[in-house]
């Protein structure tokens, strides 16, 4: 029988298999007593290995056999799933997953996989487990504690409902429906013009159907989270394994939906920020009894969505952060000057490490050295329309905070205009819109603030922070002024005048533009000027 | 009249390899099921003649699944498809009703062969 019609039907089952496999391995090892996790594991290896069988892939067959035999062991009772063996079932599930990518690579096998089979062939229970004590201070193996786990999910099964669109389709969808909407502006305008009055009512129709459009193409975009954080429990598992640090992982909210294009791009900076927490965040089992605290320390990641925002919320409970010794170094590596230091407040000293430059190779070790900085992290939350605010509480642990918007490209903008340039505020970086009396505006220090809530805020010129021509010496009574939020903080811009709100399709900018400070991107406005998207976090 | 077969597998590739044979041999796949629930769904007013079902499944230990089709209808011979090749599970396979036993990896041939051996 020809099976290759078959082939990329096993790769992508193989897939989902080895990626529940190793899931379910992490689960099942913070929670022994759940049976119906551990049949399932059971069922994942099992059809695996018929599923090669079938295939005739034999070295897949031997690996995934083992792997069976001793799942049916623990399953059985005669040893429980602890480290060892979960290490080596792991290795079992990624070796598996390259020989299922060379596959559909097309490529002959080159990775010999007898060593794992022997080694897991010859697995001994009874052999002592160099693991981390869960009670270090009494040395002995402590037995798995009953976690009590929520019960295990099975999934859901395939539906015939559905059906696989390649993502460029959808990414197609996008720029279309945003050109449709640019484009029903210049419609509205030229209506507006020509005073067609017997066009106003296809045009409100023309509104409203462009306004399903949109939702349905990025419903049809939207993916749960837990497409990118299936991986998270696993990675900080194996950080923890490497660092000997005991740490208890939870995840809540795995089933927010978020457009694909900005999963995609913030599952590195979400890694960076748990292998920051595991390594630099939660001190040593020692320490932290030490320190009055439990052996294992705690990270969790919790997603919740607010209104057209989704929240990703990374915390720890280890040792948090100094400001003052923040605001010291970003002194020595000549960030900031000691008199802006000097004035920070303790919210703005925790963003500093977002600062390029900030982290040296001193502090950057072989876990967090890799990938992205702070610095990174920040850019492509702000790429992303985001912002990112940190809290933090010395010797009680540290928070990140990363506010994003639900969908991508198209968003809700405030319009201003500056000088000759009309510029767009997105809306979720601004709190509200004021006219300023003159006798409102105060000085401190020389520097022109406002009164918020009792709150000393500082008022700058958008036209100055762009690095725009000073207006001539305004004669107006009020002074325009947007308050911004940026990850916590206030700050008021003033601007010439506000034109209204509008939905935008944001365009990237390319090089040189992209270099502009202040600036994350362009849309086209209804009658075809160029509008530039204002980065209030990088005017901060 | 081509003989009408349900498949009850959680895999969709097995599911797709079986449904290919079969009608390749000119049966009717009249359905499909991932589960056991799936499974006893689609007996609801439909019936058909023979059942290839896969003992390993995730909502239910096949062997339950086989009693409750046979009580559900006992005119439907139900053909065990398993990689689990141990002589207790097949033997209690077949003491449950079973009409035949195809072991995993199968080749057309052996599909077909235990499927025409079923006697009327």
């Amino acid at each position: 029988m020809d099976m290759s019609p078959y082939r990329d039907l096993f790769v992508s089952e193989a897939r989902s298999h080895l990626s529940a496999f190793g899931e379910l391995i992490v689960h099942i090892e913070k929670s022994a007593a759940d049976p119906a996790a551990l049949d399932e594991l059971f069922r994942h290896a099992h059809s695996m290995k018929g599923m090669a069988a079938t295939m005739g892939y034999e070295h897949i067959v031997a690996l995934a056999h083992i792997m069976e035999n001793q799942l049916s062991r623990i399953r059985s009772g005669e040893f429980p799933l602890q480290s060892v063996i979960a290490d080596l079932l792991l290795e079992g599930s990624d070796t598996l997953a390259r020989l299922v990518a060379e596959i559909e690579a097309g490529s002959s096998t080159s990775e010999d996989t007898t060593g794992l089979i022997r080694r897991l062939a010859t697995f001994d229970p009874s052999a002592k487990a160099p693991t981390i004590s869960k009670t270090p201070h009494e040395g002995t193996e402590a037995p798995p504690e009953p976690i009590a786990a929520a019960p295990h999910q099975f999934r859901q099964t395939d539906s015939f409902k559905s059906i696989r669109i390649r993502t460029e389709t959808l990414d197609h969808l996008v720029n279309i429906t945003g050109e449709l909407i640019t484009n029903r502006y210049r419609l509205a305008e030229a209506i507006g013009l020509a005073d067609a009055t017997e066009c106003r009512e296809p045009l409100h129709q023309l509104t409203g159907l462009l306004r399903a459009l949109r939702d349905e193409v990025f419903k049809a975009r939207m993916l749960p989270f837990a497409i990118i954080a299936e991986r998270f429990p696993r990675l900080v598992r194996d950080l923890a394994r490497k660092q000997r640090k005991d740490v208890d992982f939870q995840l809540v909210g795995n089933e927010i939906e978020l457009d694909r294009g900005i999963l995609e791009e913030i599952a590195e900076p979400i890694i960076h920020i748990l292998r920051n927490a595991v390594d630099h965040g939660l001190e040593t089992a020692a320490e932290r009894v030490a320190a009055g605290k439990s052996a294992a320390g705690t990270v969790t990641m919790t997603v919740c969505r607010d209104q057209d925002h989704v929240e990703i919320i990374i915390a720890d409970d280890g040792r948090g952060m100094d400001p003052e010794r923040l605001k010291q170094k970003a002194v020595e590596r000549g960030i900031i000057s000691p008199e802006r230091a000097a004035q920070m407040t303790t919210q703005d000293a925790y963003q500093l490490i977002c600062a390029p430059g900030f982290s040296t190779a001193a502090t950057v070790t072989d876990i967090s050295g890799r990938g992205v900085g702070m610095d990174a992290v920040r850019e492509a939350v702000q790429t992303l329309v985001g912002v990112l605010t940190i809290h933090s509480t010395s010797g009680r642990g540290s928070r990140f905070v990363m506010r994003l918007p639900i969908t991508v490209s198209i968003i809700n903008a405030l319009i201003v205009q500056c000088g000759q340039f009309d510029l767009a505020l997105p809306l979720n970086a601004v709190a509200r819109t004021m006219e300023l009396k003159r006798t409102e505006i105060l000085e401190n220090a020389g520097s022109p603030t406002i009164l918020v809530d009792g709150a000393q805020i500082p008022l700058r010129s958008l036209r100055q922070s762009l690095g725009l021509p000073a207006p001539a010496e305004a004669e107006d009574a009020l002074t325009t002024t947007v308050l911004c939020d940026v990850g916590g903080t206030l700050l008021a811009f003033s601007v010439d005048h506000i034109s209204g709100q509008q939905e935008i399709f944001v365009r990237p900018l390319r090089s040189p533009l992209s270099r502009l400070r202040g600036v994350s991107g362009a849309t086209i406005t209804g009658d075809g000027r160029v509008l530039f998207i204002v980065d209030v976090s990088a005017l901060a | 009249m081509s003989r009408t077969v349900m498949i009850v597998d959680d895999s969709l590739f097995m599911r797709k390899i079986l449904h290919g044979i079969l009608v390749d041999k000119g049966y009717i796949v009249s359905a499909e099921a991932a589960s056991g629930i799936e499974a006893m769904r689609n007996l609801h007013g439909n019936h058909p003649d023979i059942i290839l079902l896969d003992i390993v499944l995730p909502d239910s230990n096949g062997l339950d699944l086989l009693e409750s089709i046979i009580t559900t209808c006992p005119n439907t011979k139900v053909v065990v498809c398993s990689s689990i090749a141990q002589p207790l599970v097949i033997s209690k396979a077949l003491d449950l009703g079973a009409r035949a036993f195809i072991q995993k990896p199968f080749t057309p041939e052996k599909v077909a062969e235990a499927l025409e051996g079923l006697e009327d």
